[in-house]
């Protein structure tokens, strides 16, 4: 097929680079995360390879430290919190924004992206100057209402993506046979833009555990979440308790990311589903 | 006639229901974005707003010296001080009543003119223990202070009197008002601030070169591969990309570290030169490399998927060479892509923090760790907000390229 046009030497030679190259990249992805995971295995407090012995006292460390169990506590109420609330906000937001076809549609847009764009340094400081002022700095609640806000615009997006796909003449039928619109959602087109609103909470979730600029200046000593705790102890890079939180981490990464899969391919099976129904 | 009438009226009363039915429509599906509106302005935007405000914020000398600023408002530079703003500042000085605004003020003042802190404090000090029954104030003030016979002093509260002002944007960008009003730029080897700006742009120019040099090719190969394989480079992608950014940074840490495996390897291979490979220039760069890339390969993928094999193999057929086909056929149609990509990387890498701040030296500490610095350790919120101001500014002109561009205000990487 390619290999139609590759038939020169020089060509072939070009498309074997290009595959090495690809390679040598993937190693650049993925190897620093992969080299990192099996440190927190090392019987030793040192960073060599290779691994002289194999132990999980790192982890013990991590378990048996109250100060790591409050930052895994935390990081999973927040991360949960801001998820619900920045899925519920999202969407309907993102329902309202492809039923209403406004005018200053795009300009409505523009203000829902705002966390997305603004550098999370300023965000960060203005919500703890702002929350400083009505004594929301330090609490969960602050902490939460942050995440919500930082993670609701990619749910939007996400459900927006699934939405332009959706067919609106079904909500018409509905209506014609005397379904209310809030039963027409929940049994038409909730189901049908699940995938979308799925992927979009996992993408929110990603949002609340990757933060760390927000988290450090909103969080107090009680709040501290996974990251912050991180951050705090990255000053001492031979701590490898935080190796082991870091695989932690990184095996939450997998599973958001097999799940994602897991989403995408399901939905494929309905379009495929639904394609062959409406062929019958 | 008469008989068309309702006929007439009944057409418009269609129109209008039909019209008042949209409209609520409308209304209803404003209703379901108005929550998530109201909670992003009252969390997010209000709160950034309020920042930027504070930046041209100036209320604070007025509020502890109100006397002293209506006493100097006909004052002109080059003209002797009034008589009556000595007795001014005595009088507020003396009423001081609540000494935290006089705090803020003296810092406030300090910020312009450094030692009117002190200058201020120690005459209200004194003042306070001073023999009230005089008349010339001129004299009791620069017996108290002998600086407050420099007109520089009353300079800087007449130019602080509010309730706004440009000087923490012209400090922001390493500029000064002179006590006659005159706008100069301090000289380089004071210049504190435009260094941070421009090691904040280089750095996200580097790193945008870098993402496309890097990212390109792998996008292409992407694309060119089959289903199968482009789903493990996918995946290759996005795993990284949904691990969390600290765990990354550490891993880089720990990589480029002094006992780190790269070090390690360097030195196994003879090159124990002990060139260190943290806390500098390149390894910022290769970790926010690391870190953005994603956005750089997505949006390539997605339209490199489009451009159809047979433009290429055209364009070849007729003679032209590969530089040709590429240059003129295949990156005029990806040219979407690899702006969106580019301006995507350049964006997030003027905002980056935590990667400067945990693998850089002093060299590589842009704005945004300035801007946390000025909350955190000197509490110059006007500053941090002027720093902010900047960099907000930079990074709504990009994406308003950006909107212009790809005319769709969303950041979708253009895969899900």
């Amino acid at each position: 097929m390619k290999a139609g046009v590759g038939n020169t030497s020089a060509q072939r030679a070009g498309t074997i680079a290009l595959r090495l190259f690809g390679l040598l990249f993937c190693i650049f992805l993925i190897g620093p995360i992969l080299a990192f995971v099996p440190m927190s295995f090392n019987g030793v407090a040192l960073l060599h390879y290779p691994i002289e012995s194999f132990s999980l006292r790192w982890y013990w460390d991590l378990f048996s430290s109250s100060e790591w169990r409050l930052a895994f506590f935390n990081s999973v109420v927040v991360a949960t919190s801001a998820t619900v609330l920045a899925t519920a906000l999202g969407v309907a937001a993102a329902f309202g924004l492809w039923r209403g076809r406004f005018r200053g549609q795009g300009f409505i847009m523009i203000l829902i992206m705002t966390p997305m764009i603004v550098p999370s340094v300023i965000g960060a400081v203005s919500m703890y100057f702002s929350f400083a002022q009505v004594g929301l700095h330090y609490t969960y609640v602050g902490l939460i209402l942050a995440h919500t806000a930082m993670a609701a615009p990619i749910v939007v997006v996400t459900v927006s993506a699934v939405l332009a796909r959706f067919d609106g003449n079904l909500l018409r039928a509905a209506a014609s046979m005397g379904a209310h619109p809030l039963l027409a959602f929940r049994r038409i087109t909730l189901p049908l833009i699940m995938p979308g609103v799925v992927s979009g909470a996992v993408f929110a979730f990603a949002i609340s555990l990757d933060d760390v600029v927000v988290a450090l200046f909103l969080a107090g000593p009680d709040q501290r979440t996974l990251p912050v705790q991180m951050y705090m102890r990255s000053t001492d890079l031979f701590d490898l308790a935080t190796a082991a939180a870091a695989s932690l981490m990184f095996v939450v990464a997998i599973a958001m990311m097999v799940f994602l899969e897991l989403l995408r391919r399901r939905d494929q099976l309905s379009q495929k589903h639904s394609g062959a129904a409406a062929g019958q | 006639m008469r008989h068309w009438r309702p006929a007439s009226d009944h057409a418009p009363t269609i129109a209008r229901d039909q019209a008042r039915s949209e409209r609520a429509a409308k209304l209803r599906a404003f209703m379901l974005i108005a929550p998530l509106l109201v909670f992003l302005l009252v969390v997010f935007i209000g709160p950034v707003a309020t920042l930027l405000g504070r930046s041209v914020d100036d209320q604070e000398v007025a509020a502890a010296l109100p006397r002293t600023v209506t006493a100097l408002s006909d004052w002109q530079w080059g003209t002797p001080v009034p008589d009556s703003a000595y007795k001014a500042l005595v009088e507020d000085l003396r009423e001081a009543s609540t000494p935290a605004s006089l705090a803020s003020a003296a810092g406030r003042l300090n910020y312009a003119l450094p030692g009117m802190r002190s200058q201020l404090m120690t005459t209200r000090n004194r003042l306070q223990r001073a023999d009230g029954a005089t008349s010339d104030f001129k004299a009791l003030l620069e017996s108290l202070s002998p600086k407050w016979s420099e007109p520089e002093s009353w300079a800087a509260i007449k130019q602080a009197s509010g309730p706004v002002t440009d000087f923490y944007l012209l400090t922001a960008l390493d500029m000064k008002r002179g006590p006659d009003g005159s706008i100069t730029s301090l000289p380089a080897n004071l210049s504190a601030f435009v260094p941070s700006i421009v090691t904040t742009f280089t750095i996200a120019l580097t790193v945008t070169i870098l993402a496309i040099a890097f990212g390109f090719p792998f996008a292409y190969l992407m694309a060119s591969a089959s289903d199968r394989v482009a789903g493990i480079l996918m995946f290759m992608v996005l795993l990284p990309f949904l691990t969390a950014t600290m765990v990354r940074i550490l891993a880089w840490g720990i990589l480029l570290g002094r006992e780190g495996v790269i070090k390690s390897g360097l030195m196994a291979l003879g090159l124990s030169e002990p060139l260190d490979l943290l806390y500098n220039r390149t390894a910022v760069n290769i970790a926010l490399l690391h870190i953005f890339v994603p956005y750089m390969v997505l949006p390539l993928y997605s339209v490199m998927k489009t451009v159809p094999q047979a433009h290429l193999r055209a364009a070849a057929s007729l003679g032209a060479t590969p530089l040709t086909v590429f240059r003129r056929v295949y990156l005029p149609q990806v040219a979407p892509g690899l702006a969106a990509g580019s301006l995507l990387v350049f964006i997030q890498c003027l905002g980056v923090f935590v990667v400067p701040a945990i693998l850089g030296g002093a060299r590589e500490q842009g704005l945004p760790v300035l801007i946390a610095h000025y909350v955190n350790k000197t509490l110059n919120w006007g500053l941090a907000a002027a720093l902010s101001v900047i960099l907000l500014v930079s990074v709504y002109l990009l994406y308003w390229l950006f909107v212009k561009l790809t005319k769709s205000a969303t950041l979708s990487l253009g895969a899900r």
